[in-house]
């Protein structure tokens, strides 16, 4: 009995420690370009702490298949970023690397109907905190917990770009 | 026109049988008069009352005042949700943490925002109504409405209130539900009553 319980512990164990592990993938669907629809921000008394100009250009996310991210916001301004994207268990990660620098920022993403859903917690910029189910229900919205946590919806540019779901 | 005997009526005079008797009698021709009167009486007493419903139709409300009581008392925010549309603008003073609703029984309000470090106080009035099923809630101050929110009270101790940080509608529509994700853009404030402290035993 002893030997079968310790069984299933190192099963649990081993099944976690795959959920956790964060394996590289190349997912196709990304690749395009995107444009911000709508931000939705869940903030426990933070909400300042959100800095942007009203009404704005919307943002652009432009994935290219060598790894380059290119964000077109405000007048234009063109920032250029690495990317990867990887799976952690059944959640689909984005990173996003700092130009030169292996620094990187974590959302979990998820595209949907045809609409890409990015979720990042501004308050801290790594850990498990960031990954999370997109899009989310008000209930799961109202449960989190983060300081300040934001979903931006995006939605396909080009025509070419078929919904995958 | 019949004319009757006057003779004075004193608290000791006459008896009811002789008021009777000498009741003025309404003749064929005093009784368009007499309906005239009583159109006319009947016309300045439903005048105020359809003025009154009419004004409540032009505002669309029906102005069934709910029972304040469910509000009364300090309700302190534990979450605030935001959804925004780029290309909408909002009114930047409505995008705050709204930290603490203190709601009087004499429909006054006293709101504690924060923005950054400063935390301020305003006074307002309040009143809630119900319009097509659905309830919402009035700040005013001596200006005018200063919000129009919709809400909802969940349990007896949870409130929400939503609007629409629009400028051109956070006085006038509030949002159609609560869903984030569909309302083109909408504030929504979760409140919980503030529990009194529990007694050291």
């Amino acid at each position: 009995m002893p030997v079968l319980i310790l069984l299933i512990a190192v099963a649990i164990g081993a099944e976690r420690a795959l959920e956790e592990k964060e394996i590289p993938f190349f997912d196709p669907a990304l690749i395009g370009q995107w444009e911000e629809t709508r931000s939705i921000l869940v903030s426990k008394q933070n909400l300042y702490m959100y800095g942007v100009k009203a009404p704005h250009a919307p943002m652009q996310l432009i994935f290219s298949k060598d790894g380059h991210l290119v964000v077109l916001g405000e007048k234009d301004r063109r920032t250029q970023f690495r990317y990867e994207t990887m799976r952690i268990g059944k959640k689909t990660c984005l990173r996003v690397f700092e130009s030169g620098s292996e620094k990187a920022n974590r959302s979990l993403y998820t595209i949907r109907d045809g609409y890409l859903y990015l979720a990042l917690d501004l308050n801290s910029a790594s850990g498990d905190k960031l990954l999370r189910r997109v899009p989310m229900s008000l209930s799961e919205l109202l449960e989190e917990d983060s300081e300040l946590f934001i979903i931006t919806k995006f939605r396909p540019v080009s025509a070419s770009k078929g919904p995958s779901k | 026109m019949t004319e009757h005997k006057r003779r004075p009526i004193g608290p000791s005079g006459d008896s009811v049988a002789y008021r009777v008797a000498n009741a003025p009698k309404l003749g064929l021709a005093s009784a368009p008069v007499e309906l005239s009167k009583v159109f006319l009486l009947g016309l300045c007493l439903l005048l105020p009352v359809r003025a009154q419903e009419a004004n409540n139709d032009q505002n669309g409300r029906d102005e069934r005042l709910l029972w304040a009581g469910k509000h009364v008392g300090t309700w302190l925010e534990v979450r605030s949700l935001l959804a925004i549309v780029p290309q909408e603008p909002w009114a930047v003073e409505y995008i705050r943490d709204y930290h603490r609703w203190d709601f009087y029984p004499d429909g006054t309000l006293e709101l504690t925002t924060a923005y950054k470090i400063a935390t301020s106080m305003r006074k307002f009035r309040w009143r809630t109504y119900v319009k097509e099923g659905n309830s919402f809630l009035e700040l005013s101050d001596d200006k005018g409405i200063y919000l129009l929110a919709r809400y909802e009270i969940k349990d007896d101790d949870q409130l929400w209130i939503a609007f629409d940080p629009h400028p051109k509608r956070v006085r006038t529509h509030p949002p159609k539900t609560f869903d984030v994700f569909q309302e083109p853009s909408i504030m929504l404030v979760v409140l919980e009553r503030k529990k009194p402290k529990a007694k050291p035993q």
